[in-house]
């Protein structure tokens, strides 16, 4: 899994963070999403900006990134998303919807978790890492002390 | 010999007690001290300390005869030869001659000598100890005993008297084995002596003895105008003729009886005189002795054809004058060797066509070949002058061993030639190079000569084991300083050679590479001691290990393994408390177990390197361990994320 993601963010980090690359048939289900149920596509959209302000605060905000942060918006998202799907879109309960202080505030939060919680693993996992190669260059450097006493040095006792 | 008060008595073969404070005359040319026997009869016998033995000792002592005084034991003590033998049975021939008849002489001296001379004969030996002093009346003084035979070297003891002219030339340790000619000669003075009641030609020096007996014939030197008995003096004239092929054998002798006649073709000196130098020569004998003394003037004699002709004229010598004719052509200086003086070649190769039965004149000094090696041993018996003695007769030696086919030459007496042979074949075999072969020789030669070192000369040490017990006593920081240690080691080249020809003979020429190895002086001595502990079955050595402890610590140094040294360290000091020389080296020179060591630290050094290298920042390990923490924190972000997402699925719709 860890050999995965390194993968994925290699590769993230070669492609061009800012603009998203947007295809023709993105324009198409924009378009038909607008015209059928622009009340769901609105809660969606308000709901996903703090995904475009984290690409815009963030320059190491790669795919990767984006994707830890879906799950995190998604869940935020679950519930206005059903209540819009039961009114059938309605425009008036949608906007009502995205309103709603809470939710704005529980989708922002959703985006802080996110980050906190990849900022503070990181910096756990390079605290780890920092402490196994100390441990292991005391390690080495402990047998190269005693290779030099066993080898190398004359003893000043001996003679 | 020690000091005599440090040690007074000694044990011999666990019977005989030798008081070394107590010396007696002479006997054999040994010295002699009271010995008495501690087994069952508690009677007095002697003890001869012999330094120059026949190399055929062993033989020599299984002669038995009724007039040779016979020896009870041989043994060595401390590496020193002792032979035991019982006090002869009447005072030697010195103390006054016998006024004897002439059938007295036949029995009591002749026969019982021609018999001794007889049982030497089948054995091929030479006695060459017929003279007063190794003569002993014996029991009721009606015959004469011979005193113990082969403890002194041959002839060196004899007084000038007593050889015949082939040896008498020589110095007395040059006198070479002789023949048994040479017992027959001294044999007819002695009988002469018995004759007269005197040593012949009593009272003159040895040179004024020479000189007559080379002019005159020793027979007519020694007999001539006395009336000797009718029955001998046939005998007594062939006895003492100067050509050995002349003198009766020893079976003519044994079977003697008073009315007996030899015949002896006469010498007759020449009718008028060669004037050599201011000294006038009558024979050819006395020429090439002169020759010898003078070889400037002889040298121009020669090349004036004066020899060549007063041989013609005056002695009817025609052969003997066309051979120094036509040999004095070839020794000009057209010789490619540039080495030699022709005019010395000349000199020694016209003696021997004077004088066929003369020894080789070389060097300016007349010898036997096959004395060579005695003579060395002479020379290093000297003590202090010894060193120019040695010097010549080393630089003598290693031309003749170098030289062979000079003597390979049909006007070199066959004598001289196949003595030659011998020698160049004793040298040969020992495959030493150099000084050391010289050194080697009277080892080689004769097993029993005692360590010519000048350190243990007076040990009179003759067997290896006498070496180790000598260095353990004398390897006190007193007598061997380190400095002396390091440099020249526990022993010295004397000792070496002693020591190496005794392993050779042995064949144990393993202990000897080392001294080729280039291995410290000291260390390749101690692994010659070793050899000789291990091979004498000798006991522990505690002062040779102990002094050596420090320096075979050193060596440890070459052990890179701090705790190998410090292993080897304890069994190095075990060792030394077991004096056990061979488990000392074992220990410290352990070539098998030193490669391995240094393979090891070789590995070790590497893997070092390899450590160190590891140790180096990685300019990359921290991007590297930044984006591996990112994708971790990610990581475990996304599985908090999934599963916050599939809570708020849950809460949504399954409640």
């Amino acid at each position: 899994m860890a050999k995965l993601m390194r993968n994925k963010g290699s590769a993230a980090t070669l492609s061009v963070p800012d603009i998203p690359a947007f295809r023709w048939w993105h324009g198409i289900i924009i378009g038909l999403l607008l015209a059928y149920t622009p009340g769901s596509l609105l809660v969606g959209g308000v709901l996903l900006l703090p995904l475009v302000f984290l690409r815009l605060i963030d320059p190491e905000a790669d795919g990767q990134r984006v994707m830890v942060v879906m799950f995190y918006l998604g869940a935020a998202m679950v519930h206005p998303l059903r209540v819009a799907w039961s009114v059938r879109g309605d425009w008036a309960t949608c906007l009502s919807e995205i309103t709603q202080p809470t939710i704005l505030i529980l989708d922002w939060l959703a985006l802080g978790a996110a980050w906190l919680i990849a900022e503070v693993g990181s910096m756990g996992a390079r605290v780890w890492y920092a402490e196994s190669e100390r441990q292991r260059r005391k390690a080495i450097e402990a047998r190269i002390k005693a290779l030099q006493e066993e080898w190398i040095q004359p003893d000043s006792s001996e003679d | 010999m020690q000091g005599k008060e440090e040690l007074p008595e000694l044990m011999i073969g666990d019977r005989y007690l030798v008081s070394q404070s107590r010396r007696l005359a002479d006997i054999g040319g040994c010295p002699t001290f009271a010995a008495q026997n501690v087994g069952a009869s508690g009677s007095s016998c002697l003890a001869l300390a012999p330094s120059s033995p026949s190399p055929r000792l062993p033989e020599i002592l299984m002669l038995r005869h009724d007039c040779l005084m016979s020896v009870y034991a041989h043994e060595h003590s401390k590496g020193a030869l002792w032979v035991i033998c019982g006090h002869p049975p009447g005072p030697p021939l010195t103390d006054g001659f016998p006024s004897w008849g002439e059938n007295q002489i036949i029995e009591g001296a002749v026969r019982p000598l021609a018999a001794i001379l007889l049982l030497m004969q089948e054995a091929e030996l030479t006695c060459r100890a017929i003279r007063p002093d190794n003569l002993f009346f014996g029991s009721g003084m009606n015959k004469l005993v011979l005193g113990p035979a082969g403890l002194a070297p041959p002839g060196m003891h004899q007084p000038l008297v007593f050889e015949p002219l082939s040896s008498a030339v020589c110095h007395p340790a040059a006198r070479g084995d002789g023949t048994l000619a040479c017992d027959v000669f001294s044999m007819g003075v002695l009988i002469v002596s018995l004759c007269f009641g005197e040593v012949p030609l009593k009272g003159l020096t040895d040179e004024q003895i020479l000189e007559r007996r080379l002019q005159m014939g020793s027979a007519e030197a020694y007999i001539g105008g006395r009336s000797l008995p009718d029955g001998l003096a046939s005998m007594l004239w062939a006895m003492l003729s100067d050509d050995p092929a002349s003198r009766p054998s020893p079976s003519d002798l044994f079977t003697m009886a008073p009315s007996k006649l030899f015949s002896l073709r006469p010498e007759s000196p020449a009718r008028v005189p060669l004037r050599i130098g201011t000294v006038d020569v009558w024979t050819p004998r006395a020429l090439a002795w002169h020759a010898a003394r003078a070889p400037v003037e002889f040298s121009s004699l020669l090349q004036r054809q004066v020899i060549a002709s007063w041989l013609r004229n005056e002695l009817k010598q025609g052969r003997m004058a066309s051979l120094i004719e036509q040999t004095g052509g070839s020794f000009l200086p057209s010789s490619d060797r540039k080495a030699i003086d022709p005019a010395t070649l000349a000199i020694t190769r016209v003696i021997a066509i004077l004088d066929p039965s003369a020894p080789l004149f070389w060097g300016g000094r007349w010898f036997w070949p096959n004395a060579l090696p005695q003579m060395l041993a002479y020379a290093g018996s000297l003590g202090d002058k010894r060193q120019n003695e040695e010097r010549d007769v080393s630089m003598i030696t290693s031309f003749i061993m170098g030289n062979p086919e000079m003597f390979d030459h049909p006007l070199v007496p066959e004598a001289q030639k196949t003595q030659v042979m011998e020698l160049v074949v004793l040298g040969q075999r020992t495959g030493v190079k150099g000084p050391d072969r010289i050194r080697r020789l009277p080892y080689d030669n004769n097993p029993l000569q005692v360590c010519l070192s000048p350190r243990c000369i007076v040990d009179r040490i003759s067997q290896m084991s006498g070496i180790l017990s000598w260095a353990e006593q004398h390897s006190s920081e007193n007598e061997l300083p380190v400095e002396g240690l390091t440099r020249n080691g526990l022993l010295d080249a004397e000792m070496r050679s002693f020591l190496a020809s005794h392993f050779a003979r042995q064949r144990l020429t393993s202990a000897l590479e080392a001294q080729k190895a280039g291995l410290p002086i000291w260390n390749a001595d101690l692994i010659l001691l070793a050899a000789v502990q291990r091979v004498a079955e000798q006991g522990a050595v505690p002062a040779i290990t102990r002094r050596m402890f420090p320096l075979l610590k050193q060596e440890l140094r070459h052990w890179r393994s701090r705790t190998g040294r410090a292993k080897r360290r304890l069994a190095l000091e075990d060792a030394v408390a077991q004096g056990n020389l061979t488990k000392l080296l074992r220990i410290a020179e352990d070539p098998h177990g030193l490669r391995l060591d240094q393979q090891t630290a070789q590995r070790a050094e590497q893997e070092i390197a390899r450590l160190v290298h590891a140790l180096e920042p990685d300019p990359d390990m921290s991007a590297r361990n930044k984006r591996l923490a990112r994708n971790t924190g990610e990581f475990v972000s996304l599985i908090t994320g999934i599963g916050v997402a599939m809570t708020s699925v849950w809460f949504e719709f399954c409640r």
